[in-house]
């Protein structure tokens, strides 16, 4: 066991403890009671039945959107004029959610479509929140499933054409298997980032418990500022039995997701059956012009809410009240993408087999990273107003840093797997080959590591920009010490000073960030495609 | 009677740089008679765009390729065995019982004799995941699948590449005695002369021009006839090698034949077999020893750069730095400039 146990795998799991101690202050002094009267809070039961239903629902139908996405764009390869400016699909991702929800208001706000929605019941505040959730991240999956679509063996896909295989033959034998650790993946990350939705539905509608409206998110928060009022103790108990209900039933309902996507999957690449009706006579559905339809629709989709949005502000640029935030977030921005690179190069290392490419071993690593994102936001809350209430609110300069190290634990999970997901090009003959010529731990980060991923570092670093711009818990949290986009937003888009002008300066920083991870992505691919042309 | 006839055909992957051009190959094969062809030429000549082309996977630019029987069944081995990791062995090995157009094609009786002919019992009966099997193993598996259908056409793309010489060995045994026993018309790509000699009645040599790579021609002829007598000078490479012995000849003003000193010069190439040459101190063409190992002497012809490998008994007193002549006494092949056979 000890011996197994070698430097990396220490530093590793050494960082993610240090990552858990952040959580210490909201652990210490709880009593656990009361859980199965919660269990018996019809209130929580029902919000929590709600909130899990809403996560798998939506877990599902963006996996599913995503594959069929993807198999619409099949025919456009990756390294064509089309297939390399197909990036912009990631740029919804990048906006985040409070830009989203801020788009959204700008767009619909005034329609008598969103007055509906927000007047009506739960169903329609879910159905829309799910076209926005498809808008966010259905077409990064689309991406990401079409990226991996790309991947399948040439021998497979001639075998598969020279013995005329039927589309149901592809989708079942091919396709499916091909991506099935990625939707296993997706789906677990859909499933975390539904959950705990709760700015854009915030930020868009009134969420109450009267019009059964409420998320568990939004139920944990109510409820911790009715009991606060009564006893900060008892309010914080019983936030801790609910969020470890939460955080218990979330694991449940993950793994249960987890199982089901599973052998659903085995089930249906097993089947013995291939129905006569999907055979097409040129032995696929989507043609190339198809393919380059469905990119253009995707890409304008992506792009047209925000081009739109431009048009209903009168844009002014007067960026001087963004100057402390955007510090702020610069310095949190550095700090957890140095974290994430730093993970990624030590799990790497640490489990060179395990991660050494996107299997069914590494794929229960990204999963436990994920189970990370499962502490509910509030406890997250919580802890960083203990750790305030500890260092008693008197150094600004120790909030800074319960506020950089909250946000470098928030990030952790998406940013760590981003930079596993790339390491996978770290060869593990090159690691035995630096081993065997002795070269030492610097060398080999550096060689293989930094200077090979600076471009993917680089892109690491604004997508962590633009999660931290948008994050909603901590930025809500330091309000009063950090001016934040998120904080900044609320006053300006649904306080008393509504003034969507000044609102659109942040917005704009959201844009930037966005734009840039495009072209930064698509600098990759054609770096990428460059070398491939060098090596033929 | 079964047979691909090409006419004409033109095809390149991206415009103004023609993989065939004006390319046309007729084969055929006798009805019960087993038939394996091996398709070989230089790397990049297009033996697997041809296969491509076969299959259906790419189609030509223009011309034709007729087929007999018309819409022929084609079963694919490719250099990697393409195998479903989600199944079964056993369902992978009786893939087209459930799926796809070949279902009425798939011969239950034939499966199962092929199971025992190629050994696969075990394989099959396994508990074992097609990850688990060795190359050898998915290699069979894949064969045994390919035939399950009784294809009209069997295609294998260098199946043998990345398995030890027992296996390959096996492998291609099986493959010849299945192909004679079910009468099969078996094109089979390789880049080795061994596995050709091995299980080839014939050979199909693709020409490349040497300039703009294009195939414009073949080279169709018996395994046999390649060995001792090889149809273009590329295929003499190949099958000669490493021991091969050919010299760059010009004619000077003379008009006396000697070594050509650089490539515009040369007029023809000479094949030579060892059993045709003579060692002189004084008279022939002059060669220095380069090296010695324990079997085969290096020796170079300084002009023309050509070096040529002699059995170490016959230069068994020559050290490294000597000069020796060489003398020709007869030559087995003459090429022209463009290697095609002359003589």
């Amino acid at each position: 066991m000890l011996k197994s146990l070698n430097i990396w795998k220490v530093c590793t799991i050494g960082l993610l403890l240090v990552a858990l101690l952040v959580l210490y202050p909201f652990l210490s002094g709880i009593r656990f009671l009361g859980v199965s009267e919660l269990l018996n809070n019809i209130s929580f039961k029902s919000t929590l039945q709600t909130t899990l239903l809403n996560a798998t629902i939506s877990a599902i139908i963006l996996v599913v959107f995503g594959f069929w996405g993807a198999l619409a764009l099949l025919k456009i390869p990756m390294f064509s004029i089309t297939g390399k400016n197909l990036g912009v699909l990631i740029i919804p991702i990048t906006l985040g959610n409070i830009s989203i929800a801020f788009i959204c208001k700008l767009l619909l706000g005034e329609t008598s479509f969103f007055a509906t929605i927000a007047q009506g019941g739960p169903v329609g505040k879910l159905s829309f929140l799910l076209l926005l959730e498809l808008y966010q991240y259905g077409f990064l999956f689309v991406y990401l499933f079409w990226m991996q679509l790309q991947n399948i063996n040439y021998d497979k896909l001639n075998f598969a054409t020279a013995t005329r295989f039927s589309f149901f033959q592809k989708l079942k034998d091919i396709y499916i298997p091909h991506t099935r650790n990625l939707w296993l993946l997706l789906a677990s990350m859909a499933f975390v980032f539904t959950l705990y939705e709760e700015s854009k539905i915030a930020y868009l509608f009134k969420v109450s418990q009267g019009t059964n409206s409420e998320l568990i998110t939004n139920w944990l928060t109510r409820t911790y500022q009715t009991n606060l009022l009564v006893s900060p103790d008892f309010a914080r108990n019983l936030i801790f039995n609910a969020s470890a209900t939460v955080f218990v039933v979330a694991i449940l309902g993950l793994i249960l997701l987890f199982l089901i996507l599973y052998y659903f999957i085995k089930k249906l690449t097993r089947l013995k059956f291939y129905p006569r009706f999907l055979r097409t006579s040129n032995n696929y559905i989507f043609s190339k012009r198809i393919s380059y339809f469905f990119g253009l629709v995707f890409s304008l989709t992506a792009i047209t809410p925000i081009v739109f949005s431009f048009t209903k502000i009168n844009i002014s640029f007067n960026i001087s009240h963004l100057g402390f935030p955007l510090l702020m977030t610069f310095i949190a921005t550095v700090v957890s993408a140095l974290m994430a690179i730093l993970l990624g190069i030590t799990a790497r290392l640490g489990w060179k087999q395990m991660l050494s490419s996107f299997s069914q071993q590494s794929l229960l690593f990204f999963i436990l990273l994920f189970v990370l994102l499962l502490v509910p936001p509030l406890v997250l809350l919580i802890t960083g107003y203990k750790w305030m209430s500890l260092i008693g609110y008197s150094s600004f300069t120790l909030i800074y840093v319960i506020w950089i190290v909250g946000h470098v634990l928030l990030t952790l999970p998406v940013l760590g797997s981003f930079v596993l997901f790339n390491h996978f090009r770290v060869g593990n003959n090159e690691l035995d080959y630096l081993q065997v010529y002795k070269l030492g731990k610097r060398e080999t980060i550096r060689y293989s590591f930094l200077k090979r991923f600076k471009a993917e570092y680089l892109l690491l670093f604004v997508i962590c920009y633009s999660f931290v711009w948008n994050e909603a818990v901590l930025n809500n949290l330091f309000s009063d010490f950090i001016p934040s986009f998120v904080s900044g937003m609320k006053m300006l888009i649904t306080g008393r000073g509504v003034d969507y002008d000044k609102a659109f300066g942040y917005l704009l920083t959201s844009f930037a960030v966005a734009s840039l991870s495009a072209g930064i992505w698509r600098f990759i691919i054609e770096r990428a495609h460059k070398q491939e042309r060098k090596e033929l | 009677m079964k047979s691909i006839h090409i006419k004409n055909i033109d095809f390149a992957y991206k415009k103004g740089n023609s993989v065939f051009q004006d390319f046309n190959l007729h084969l055929s094969q006798q009805e019960s008679e087993g038939k394996i062809i091996a398709l070989m030429g230089a790397s990049g000549s297009g033996k697997s765009t041809l296969l491509k082309l076969l299959l259906g996977i790419e189609q030509p630019v223009s011309g034709s390729i007729e087929m007999l029987p018309v819409n022929p069944v084609f079963s694919y081995v490719p250099q990697e065995a393409v195998l479903f990791e989600h199944l079964s062995t056993k369902d992978n090995a009786r893939y087209f019982q459930f799926a796809g157009g070949f279902k009425k094609r798939f011969n239950k009786g034939l499966y199962t004799e092929l199971i025992e002919s190629l050994g696969l019992e075990d394989v099959i009966n396994s508990k074992k995941t097609v990850l688990e099997l060795s190359g050898g193993q998915k290699q069979l598996l894949s064969l045994l699948r390919a035939l399950s259908i009784e294809p009209d056409f069997l295609l294998l793309d260098e199946p043998c590449n990345g398995l030890d010489a027992e296996v390959k060995r096996a492998f291609l045994n099986k493959l010849r005695e299945i192909t004679q026993r079910y009468g099969l018309f078996v094109l089979y790509i390789t880049h080795h002369k061994l596995e050709a000699q091995l299980i080839a009645d014939d050979v199909l040599y693709l020409v490349q021009d040497k300039k703009t790579g294009t195939v414009h021609n073949s080279a169709l002829a018996s395994v046999q006839i390649f060995i001792d007598k090889p149809p273009v000078m590329h295929a003499a490479q190949v099958f000669r090698f490493p021991d091969i012995k050919l010299l760059p000849m010009s004619i000077n003003e003379s008009g006396k034949i000697i070594i050509a000193k650089n490539e515009n010069d040369i007029a023809q190439y000479w094949l030579v077999d060892d059993k045709d040459i003579s060692i002189d101190r004084n008279d022939g063409f002059p060669f220095k020893v380069i090296s010695k190992s324990p079997m085969y002497v290096v020796i170079r012809h300084e002009a023309s750069a050509t070096e040529w490998m002699l059995p170490n008994s016959l230069l068994k007193a020559n050290e490294a730095g000597e000069n020796i002549f060489i003398k020709i006494n007869n030559k087995s092949a003459v090429y022209s400039k463009y290697g095609i056979l002359l003589n």
